[in-house]
């Protein structure tokens, strides 16, 4: 899904671009940590396997790779209408619905857990920063700071992508269309 | 109110929130958050911080983009349409030949990825224009290329099973292990049903015309060396690595990802497009299913915090229904639920709440997920809330959705019937895994 | 008592232990303990590990107060401060055993260090009281028979993580760290060759010996281990001093149920495996002892030397050390000569 940015007023379309973009492209970079994911790992059974030697960092590096790729795609993911619905009755609605309903919960769902998740998060992290925190999984004790981290960052990265769907969800309230394109590929429902 | 009954209230919103049709994950985070709030104060907040990170850095989980990582590179390389291609060829003289290519592409196709959507698709795409072509029966095309498109989520490597292993507590390698053979037997009663359908009406499945058949044995077998082979091995090693018990699944999904690779550069069908589609598309669809994976993780915390799901557990046990009983209650339920939802909630949310149930009578946790998972599998080809039949309409345009429901109504009768043989016969999927990993 | 029972203040620990570990009924006999003190105005909950969070994460949820009180091992809050390490695991610090460590706590600057720690180190909302000794733990299980160093090194072994690891890969042995529950199946396809885990009683639940037959009952890695109760700090002020006093001096009841424990369950699990299971016992190679020495030597002044309070606590324990150890070595040598002489 792609969003339709000629329906909007020209004052508001550089702002509605620069948040989808914002998400778009830090979903599309660190949708590339998929690869070191597979090549630390394939290294690994390497070099367990014929070098009789496993290293020490793998185990580590798996999950912090793994953990910040499905958290830091949390924005692009909303951007791309990915993140699964139940739509047995809401694909049944006017759009005039879908969109008012949609505007309601963002305000009152979406923004007030993410603004709370945000500070926990916040503070969890910063705690980690000050003890300058190292992971314990395994004897390489890797800095574990900048991995807890990702968590308030990507609170920050879907409400910011929330802003620009709730502008899109006003749009369809008032005038009963959704401003988006539908470019085939990558809408997210087929799992 | 008691912490219990708000639990339950919050189920209740839940319900409501879900079918209002808001993303789920958005409205499992709200309602944890507020109802955990009202019951237990701002601990909650931290409390959805210490579940994120759990989930964050559980490496079982990093399977789960590496397999959609290797199902989506085979994709984009058109290598699915080659197994078909080949299996097409091999058959055409076969009544019913097309239904046999479409079950053996998708039983293949499921044991390389987890992803439902895309193999009902790619079948659709590559398949249907071929049996419109060959006078195919519609219903019996629709019902097959939808039942076997869903046998992705069942045989191994599966994503659900690969979520549902930590939740409930098995070892996802015995998960994978128990559904193989289920897996296999589905994908047998399907095929077993087409095809005898095509001898009794020739009409449904005729053999194929003679321009679609191979012009010679040799090059029959050249495909199958070349096109259908070496998948063949790369599915067969990935998977039998696992059951080997000489990788565990997040090794062996690096391993298949890097095959998947190899092979699509080494039938230089790979493009740097279609790589970077597959990348992109494994972050939405990973980001997706593990997004909602902490955000129901947390729901569930504060759901069990207020003790709601024991409450709910000691009601189901304090009926005292047989062992039997109580397993049907419960799938029954399942059932019912994969009407209107996805796995992914019913997994994460409604799965642990009746878990406490089937434990306390003792019933086998392995064969039980089995049930679970032919149950969620079979709530894909329920209409009218099946997306498979989506995938297909989408993708079929002038076929009816009305033949499309009733094509895969006769296959929901069929997982039925499997269902119940494996209810009456545990050793469907016991049997391997005991052979395996219990002896 | 109904009055008693209506004014009871519910609290819960969270275990870093899994349901069915014996140190599991040592934490349950200190909540009956405490229960039964208070007169009904504490009512303690046990939890495993995972019913709330994780073992790595039981600190911070008491921290944070997600639950009122926890039981954990001082090195698995040591990613967050190191010194964490030296109220658990000190690797042998001046040859110290782990009763010598407890005379450190109770008699000499332990108690006070702990508190200091919590409070000017880790910065935590909480207090902490040692309650449990979960060492001397055994070197581990091995496939054939090591003779030397040397034949250690060519295995890959499956150690605690953190400090305890470094302290590995400084002897130049290869370490692999996994959970518990992985170490059978990763034996089996050969992702390690040895390991350790806690001690017979522990180990024989995790079925080590089907894969292993050799194993080796002196570590030097966790010599001492002790376990500690926490306790939010909101929650500790919020209790009347006589209440506080009944959970501290139940800890310290609970170190001596770890001491019958230990001996009885870890004796009892060795006698199983030698005589029903086909376990040889053998003694460490020689070796070991002065690479494990150097290498606990080159840690503990690589720590100190980056970290103050670290040192702080190692120059305690090493004052401490210089007068009791040549002592107390010299009453172990006494008791393991009775008891061969007894047995013989
Ligand atoms: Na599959
Ligand atoms: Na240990």
């Amino acid at each position: 899904m792609q969003t339709n940015y000629e329906v909007f007023p020209e004052r508001f379309r550089g702002v509605m671009k620069a948040l989808d973009q914002l998400s778009i492209w830090s979903g599309k970079t660190f949708a590339w940590l998929i690869v070191p994911m597979v090549c630390c790992l394939v290294y690994e059974v390497f070099a367990r396997y014929l070098f009789n030697a496993p290293t020490l960092w793998a185990y580590d590096m798996t999950y912090m790779l793994y953990g910040s790729h499905f958290m830091l795609g949390a924005a692009y993911t909303l951007a791309m209408q990915g993140h699964i619905r139940t739509d047995f009755f809401y694909r049944l609605w006017p759009v005039r619905w879908q969109g008012t309903v949609d505007s309601l919960l963002y305000v009152c769902f979406f923004f007030p857990a993410l603004a709370l998740w945000f500070w926990a998060g916040f503070d969890y992290a910063a705690t980690s920063w000050e003890r300058g925190e190292v992971a314990i999984s395994s004897p390489w004790k890797p800095i574990i700071y900048p991995f807890k981290t990702v968590m308030p960052v990507t609170t920050v990265l879907l409400m910011l992508q929330g802003i620009a769907e709730l502008v899109k969800s006003l749009y369809a309230a008032r005038y009963g269309v959704w401003p988006l394109i539908d470019d085939n590929w990558d809408d997210g429902d087929q799992v | 109110m008691s912490p219990e009954i708000l639990g339950l209230v919050s189920l209740g919103a839940l319900f409501v929130g879900i079918c209002v049709g808001f993303p789920i994950s958005f409205t499992l985070m709200f309602l944890g958050v507020t109802f955990g709030y009202i019951g237990f104060g701002d601990t909650v907040f931290y409390l959805m911080v210490f579940q994120t990170f759990g989930v964050m850095r559980e490496p079982l989980l990093a399977a789960v983009p590496l397999f959609l990582f290797m199902g989506f590179i085979l994709e984009q390389a058109g290598l699915m349409d080659r197994l078909f291609t080949g299996f097409r060829m091999m058959l055409a003289n076969v009544k019913g030949a097309l239904y046999i290519a479409v079950l053996v592409t998708a039983t293949l196709f499921a044991a390389a990825t987890g992803i439902v959507g895309a193999s009902v698709t790619i079948l659709g795409v590559m398949a249907a224009p071929i049996m419109k072509k060959a006078g195919y029966d519609t219903r019996l095309s629709a019902g097959s290329i939808a039942a076997g498109g869903t046998l992705g989520m069942l045989i191994p490597p599966s994503i659900m099973l690969v979520v549902m292993g930590p939740v409930v507590g098995v070892p996802i390698t015995e998960l994978f292990a128990a559904a193989v053979i289920p897996g296999v037997v589905l994908a047998t009663l399907y095929t077993i049903y087409a095809v005898t359908r095509s001898y009794l009406n020739p009409a449904l499945g005729p053999a194929l015309p003679i321009e679609e058949r191979a012009n010679s044995v040799g090059e029959i077998v050249k495909e199958l060396l070349i096109g259908i082979v070496p998948l063949a091995v790369l599915i067969m090693s990935v998977l039998g690595s696992i059951l080997a018990g000489l990788a565990t699944p997040t090794d062996a999904a690096a391993m298949g990802a890097l095959g998947a690779f190899v092979l699509s550069v080494a039938y230089r069908r790979l493009t740097w497009e279609g790589f970077k589609k597959a990348v992109f598309q494994t972050m939405i669809i990973s980001s997706m299913i593990l997004f909602l994976v902490a955000t129901s993780n947390f729901y569930g915390a504060v759901f069990a915090r207020l003790g709601s799901a024991t409450m709910i557990a000691e009601a189901l046990v304090a009926l005292e229904l047989a062992p039997l009983v109580l397993l049907i209650v419960v799938l029954a339920l399942i059932f019912l639920l994969g009407w209107p939802l996805e796995w992914v909630p019913i997994v994460l949310v409604v799965l642990p709440i009746l878990l406490p149930a089937v434990q306390s009578v003792g019933i086998d946790l392995v064969w039980f997920c089995t049930l679970v998972a032919v149950c969620l599998q079979t709530a894909w080809l329920s209409p009218p809330v099946a997306l498979s039949a989506y995938y297909i309409k989408g993708v079929v345009p002038d076929w009816s959705l009305r033949d499309i429901y009733h094509g895969m109504m006769q296959f929901m009768v069929i997982q039925l019937i499997g269902l119940i043989l494996l209810i009456i016969f545990p050793e469907i999927a016991t049997w391997l895994p005991n052979l395996l990993f219990r002896s | 008592t109904s009055n008693a029972h209506a004014a009871a203040k519910k609290w819960r620990i969270q275990t870093a232990l899994p349901a069915a570990s014996m140190y599991m009924d040592i934490i349950k006999s200190f909540a009956a303990n405490v229960d039964a003190m208070s007169g009904g105005r504490l009512k303690t909950e046990v939890l495993p590990v995972g019913a709330v969070v994780g073992f790595f994460d039981v600190q911070d949820a008491v921290d944070k107060g997600l639950v009122e009180g926890g039981f954990t091992w001082p090195h698995f809050f040591s990613g967050k401060k190191p010194a964490a390490y030296l109220f658990a695991d000190q690797p042998s610090v001046g040859g110290m055993d782990q009763f010598t460590f407890l005379s450190w706590y109770y008699e000499g600057d332990g108690e006070k260090l702990y508190a200091d720690f919590i409070k000017n180190d880790l910065k935590a909302n909480m207090v902490g009281f040692i309650n449990l000794m979960s060492g001397g733990q055994p070197l581990g299980w091995f496939k054939e028979p090591i003779k030397s160093l040397e034949d250690f090194r060519k295995l890959k072994y499956r150690s605690p993580p953190g400090i305890t690891g470094e302290l590995f890969n400084n002897m130049g042995v290869t370490t692999v760290s996994l959970p518990g529950g992985e170490l059978v199946p990763a034996a089996q396809r050969g992702v390690i060759d040895a390991a350790e885990w806690i001690n017979p009683g522990e180990d024989i639940r995790l079925g080590m010996h089907q894969v292993w037959k050799h194993y080796y009952l002196q570590g030097m890695h966790q010599a001492s281990d002790l376990g500690t109760i926490i306790i939010n700090g909101d929650f500790w002020k919020a209790l009347s001093p006589d209440l506080q006093k009944i959970i501290e001096v139940a800890a310290k009841a609970s170190v001596s149920d770890s001491i019958a424990v230990n001996i009885k369950r870890n004796g009892e699990a060795i006698h199983e495996l030698k005589t029903k299971h086909g376990v040889t016992i053998h003694d460490t190679p020689a070796d070991l002892y002065p690479a494990f020495a150097a290498s606990s030597a080159k840690v503990m002044k690589d720590y100190s030397a980056k970290d103050a309070f670290f040192k702080k606590v190692a120059d305690s324990q090493k004052a401490f050390a210089k007068n009791t150890v040549p002592y107390w070595t010299k009453l172990l040598g006494l008791y393991h000569s009775i008891g061969q002489a007894a047995q013989e």
